[in-house]
């Protein structure tokens, strides 16, 4: 067993060098925990439950049944399409380099500078969501006031704390997203047992969850019903998590290919279940759809306050599971990125600490910019107070958004390579979609290019703005620098073997 | 309404489970002396 696995690690080694790269991050991660790490992002617990009052207020309960299945849907199609080039290129860049050497190393310098973008997003969104459950939960045990400023500054320690445990290793952190993965789905089990037989009152009929026509909103329902896609599709984010820990993955290009895939398809199961079941308890969904958090409303209501508080307390451990993971996810890939030089500072980034073997300093910069996002979006909205749209609203735009587009740019220039003749059937991985491929693909990049308009569409038309502004200062410092600077990860395979060789063994020394 | 998103489901289900069973395929079929890494065209690692 121990030799099988030795062996296999030779393998995915060898398999690496032959980008040019060299072993550096500690590869320990199974098949469960390179699903757990997408699994334990996408957190049905996370994205579903903070945004349900969103989605309900847009689409009311038809948005549960229809708007969580449709974008399921297509995006079980984009996740098997990402899985099919991970299995191809298997490594931690993920889609900045699938999309360098599937077009050009400035495809590549953009794809990853949006992933980056989408990443903060992501990382902010979650953390912040935390912080936005758990701090009048402490409030009211500590007994202080609970503000936007307390829970600024308890979305601060969070990231410290998270920075800290990703610093000190991927062994730690894997065992953690493996309990999350559990634990997600425990929590599901417990709340929908808990609807089924406590219920206070009897569940509505099973059409109330495909009832389409009823929003609490202003907008036109058709309007309101993309408007409440934002639900699902954020929930359904950061699932390349699973490429970027591609490094750290034994068997990479058939694990890390079905953690993408599975951790898509089960969020897709369970989330819907977990749902259908809080949306069957409402007994007034417009009164549901005006609280402070929807999702606890129709759980007090349904269960009692008393339970209310310890769903409340079950969510909010979830979020902080995928708050973990994705500061894992974001920093593999500032590692990857900065290993090409493409970042300021990028041999800072590109480090890897030879105790841990995680990139430590990636892992910071990456706190830092996540909080910045947030001091932002908090500075904006101290100047301009009577603004309509909320922080969270805000932060899953930009992600979703930057995420998806980073998504569909590599899967644009595969279908372009092929048409090329660049990219042929021997140069899949072993996890591949065969003659499904081309079709699937291109439904993929069309749900991306209709959804990333949607989600900048008003109310959330600042994370528009702010996106254009990301892109402005990206296309100034690819013109002022990167364009005759950046190498792309086609630089990597100028490394002699001699010199991967000498860079592995400095971590076999350590 | 009920039927169609009954119809939904069962069809996102259903071509979920499609896909991974033609993964699953191409996964037991891989052939490693058919497969060739890809590292880029060779014009633009030139350039």
């Amino acid at each position: 067993m121990q030799q099988e696995k030795e062996q296999q690690l030779l393998e995915d080694q060898r398999d690496l060098n032959k980008f040019g790269y060299a072993q550096e991050l500690l590869r320990d991660m199974g098949g469960f925990s390179n699903f757990a790490i997408s699994f334990s992002i996408i957190s049905i617990l996370t994205g579903a439950v903070s945004l349900y009052g969103h989605g309900l207020l847009y689409g009311g309960s038809g948005m549960m049944g229809f708007g969580w299945t449709l974008v399921a849907l297509f995006v079980i199609l984009i996740a098997a399409s990402m899985s099919e080039l991970a299995s191809a290129i298997p490594t931690a860049g993920a889609l900045y380099h699938w999309a360098a050497i599937l077009g050009s190393k400035r495809w590549g310098w953009y794809t990853a500078w949006i992933n980056l973008i989408g990443q903060i997003g992501i990382v902010a969104g979650i953390d912040y969501s935390f912080s936005l459950f758990a701090d009048p939960l402490l409030a009211s045990a500590f007994g202080y006031t609970s503000t936007e400023k307390t829970t600024l500054i308890l979305f601060g320690i969070t990231l410290l704390l998270h920075g800290m445990f990703n610093h000190i290793g991927i062994r730690l952190v894997a065992r953690l997203n493996d309990f999350s993965a559990w634990y997600h789905i425990g929590v599901v089990v417990i709340l929908v047992g808990s609807l089924i037989f406590f219920s206070r009152h009897d569940l509505q009929p099973l059409d109330y969850l495909f009832q389409v026509g009823q929003t609490f909103s202003d907008k036109p329902y058709a309007i309101a019903f993309l408007i409440g896609l934002l639900q699902a599709q954020w929930t359904f984010t950061g699932y390349d998590a699973s490429a970027h820990t591609i490094e750290e993955t034994i068997n990479p290009r058939v694990r890390a290919a079905w953690g993408i895939y599975t951790s898509v398809a089960f969020s897709f199961i369970f989330g819907f279940i977990m749902l259908a079941f809080v949306t069957l308890s409402i007994k007034n969904a417009a009164a549901a759809s005006e609280a402070e958090n929807a999702f606890i409303y129709v759980i007090s209501k349904a269960l009692g306050g008393a339970f209310g508080s310890v769903v409340l307390w079950l969510v909010t451990f979830a979020m902080w599971f995928c708050g973990l993971a994705s500061i894992t996810s974001f920093s593999r890939m500032l590692y990857a990125f900065s290993r090409d030089k493409g970042m300021p500072w990028s041999h800072q980034w590109a480090e890897i600490s030879t105790k841990y073997r995680t990139p430590a300093k990636a892992i910071w910069l990456v706190i830092i910019l996540s909080f910045a996002l947030a001091l932002f979006d908090y500075i904006v909205k101290s100047i301009n107070p009577n603004t309509s749209y909320t922080t969270l609203a805000f932060l899953t735009a930009v992600s979703v958004v930057g995420l998806y587009v980073a998504y569909g740019i590599p899967l644009y220039l595969k279908l372009r390579a092929e048409s090329r003749g660049l990219f042929q059937r021997k140069h899949y991985g072993p996890w591949h979609l065969g003659n499904w491929s081309k079709p699937i693909n291109v439904l993929s990049l069309i749900w991306i290019v209709f959804i990333s308009i949607m989600m900048v569409i008003p109310p959330n038309q600042t994370a528009g703005y702010a996106l254009i502004a990301m892109f402005f200062v990206l296309l100034i410092m690819d013109l002022a620098y990167y364009r005759k600077h950046f190498k792309g990860p086609q630089a990597a395979l100028g490394n002699s073997e001699e010199e991967i060789k000498r860079q592995e063994a400095r971590f076999r020394d350590s | 309404m009920l039927a169609l998103g009954i119809i939904l489901l069962l069809f996102t289900i259903g071509v979920a489970i499609a896909i991974g069973y033609r993964a699953n395929e191409s996964v037991r079929q891989f052939d490693e002396s058919a497969h060739e890494s890809f590292i880029g065209s060779q014009a633009e690692r030139e350039g």
